[in-house]
């Protein structure tokens, strides 16, 4: 055994290299999260929500005495000959790992207004604030370095950036949002959950 | 010059190295002129061949265009098998043309077609039976099986085409899985550059020889672009990159390896770009400069080939003894 180490030392070192590096960087993240609490508070997010940057999109969520209303009207005239699509809502559950997306009401009749809470979380409680109540807040996370190892063997570019809860030094992946890339927008936590 | 008989490999092996001492004569010219007498022996055969290619490709084509046209009107457990199903067929035909010395160079094409069809087949599968959205993890199961497949089959049966394939999938495994635990890219790509560089040192050294550039090529430019983004732009660090690839320079001549020398030369030639635009853009001394070293590498070089023509004659010598 010891000749055969010693005879293929360069072979044996350059195969365990990746994994022993690999190895550190989890215990470094395991030990982040048993220092730290995990997140408790479910996230509120949705995508194509281009209200926050445009108020002239006709779709809105937004947060209201703790409640998440959905509002449509309909799009002036300059703005009519746009696409809009109508947003996508998302919970994150932490505890779960779970992403449900929440079906939003249909636009019977687009000339008409719209201004409703989201009934399947009218009775959450539901804060706007940044942070999370445990410290958590939602965030896109661009993790730079991508190079030819990252994009050949290391899953590609797609899977370096991510939406994630962070706090301090502790990520939590959103793993159901890597799909939706850097549209998603942050609408709140739900604070106060009741069970339906 | 010892009269050896040559009654095996072995001993014709010692006997051209002592032949290539004794006059001088290169690896190059050696495999030019193997290569000259294989060409000749092959030369009515080139056209045949050619046909034969392309024959096979547009077969390939035509059944790939084909799936993709009825491929909405497929179950999930068809589509499995119009995938899958030709990829196991390939590596399966592969190992059994290897027990016949007739259709033995078949295996290498088979081993190809099947490593591009397992995988396929397999997402496939992963993608028509499972619900689950974390297509990295998928791509690291599936690569990671493949690698203990080929690598497996490697063992067994020593070809060089499986070592390519099952060391393709174990990167990719391998890489996403540093990824998936939280190594940043610039640190994959230097550990993982590293080591494919090592492994390749390792393959450089044995029958199967014939895949070491494509590694050292892919491992050198893996590392020096990922050295190069840790230390581009930070003046206290930047100028490290010009011992890297100098060291590699050397390495290579270690190695016997022009892959890796044209690649870190390649690096060295950019990075003198880079330092000029970040730091001496409007210095004119800066190009003089520049050329003095240059000349002074060209001496360095000369030297460094004569050194290296001197440690491959004694090689060659103490090997013989």
């Amino acid at each position: 055994m010891k000749v055969f180490i010693k005879e293929n030392l360069v072979l044996i070192t350059g195969i365990t290299l990746p994994l022993m590096l690999a190895l550190v960087f989890y215990a470094a993240t395991f030990f982040d999260r048993v220092v730290t609490d995990p997140p408790q508070y479910k996230a509120v997010f949705a995508t194509r929500h281009y209200y926050h940057n445009n108020s002239k999109a006709p779709y809105r969520l937004y947060v209201k005495d703790g409640q998440l209303r959905y509002a449509y009207r309909p799009p002036g005239e300059d703005d009519s000959h746009k696409n809009w699509q109508k947003p996508r809502l998302y919970v994150y559950n932490p505890t779960t790992d779970n992403t449900e997306e929440i079906e939003l009401p249909t636009i019977v009749d687009e000339e008409v207004k719209l201004d409703q809470p989201i009934q399947k979380l009218s009775k959450d409680n539901i804060t706007t604030a940044r942070k999370s109540p445990d410290g958590y807040v939602f965030e896109y996370n661009y993790r730079s370095g991508g190079n030819l190892m990252t994009e050949l063997f290391g899953g590609g570019s797609r899977y370096r950036s991510r939406y994630v809860l962070r706090k301090g030094s502790t990520i939590v992946k959103i793993h159901s949002a890597q799909r939706y890339y850097s549209n998603a927008h942050f609408i709140g936590w739900i604070v106060n959950e009741q069970e339906d | 010059m010892s009269n050896i008989s040559v009654h095996d490999k072995e001993s014709a092996l010692i006997q051209i190295s002592e032949l290539a001492v004794s006059y001088d004569i290169s690896l190059d010219e050696i495999g030019a002129r193997l290569t000259q007498r294989h060409l000749k022996s092959k030369n009515g055969h080139w056209l045949s061949s050619l046909l034969g290619y392309l024959g096979a490709a547009f077969i390939f084509g035509g059944l790939s265009l084909y799936v993709a046209m009825i491929w909405d009107d497929l179950d999930s457990f068809s589509r499995v098998v119009i995938t899958y199903g030709p990829g196991i067929v390939s590596f399966i035909l592969g190992v059994l043309v290897l027990s016949d010395a007739r259709y033995m160079r078949a295996s290498t094409p088979l081993f190809l077609k099947s490593a591009i069809l397992l995988p396929v087949g397999m997402f496939v599968f992963l993608g028509e039976y499972f619900d689950g959205d974390d297509a990295q993890l998928a791509a690291m199961i599936v690569f990671g099986l493949l690698a203990f497949q080929y690598l497996g089959a490697f063992f067994k049966f020593k070809r060089t085409s499986l070592l390519f394939c099952g060391y393709l999938f174990w990167n990719a495994s391998v890489g996403i899985f540093m990824d998936r635990m939280g190594v940043d890219g610039e640190t994959l790509g230097i550990a993982l550059g590293t080591s494919i560089m090592m492994v390749a040192w390792s393959i450089d050294k044995t029958e199967h020889r014939a895949i070491a550039p494509f590694w050292y090529f892919i491992g050198s430019i893996g590392l020096l672009w990922s050295v190069f983004q840790v230390i581009e732009g930070n003046p206290l660090t930047d100028i490290l990159y010009l011992p890297l690839t100098v060291f590699l320079m050397l390495i290579s001549t270690r190695m016997h390896s022009r892959t890796l020398l044209l690649t870190s030369t390649f690096a060295l030639l950019g990075f003198l770009g880079y330092y000029t635009e970040e730091y001496f853009r409007d210095v004119t001394g800066w190009p003089i400069a520049l050329m003095i070293m240059g000349f002074m590498l060209i001496g360095v070089s000369a030297y460094a080939l004569r050194l290296n023509k001197q440690i491959k004659k004694s090689n060659l010598l103490e090997s013989n003894w």
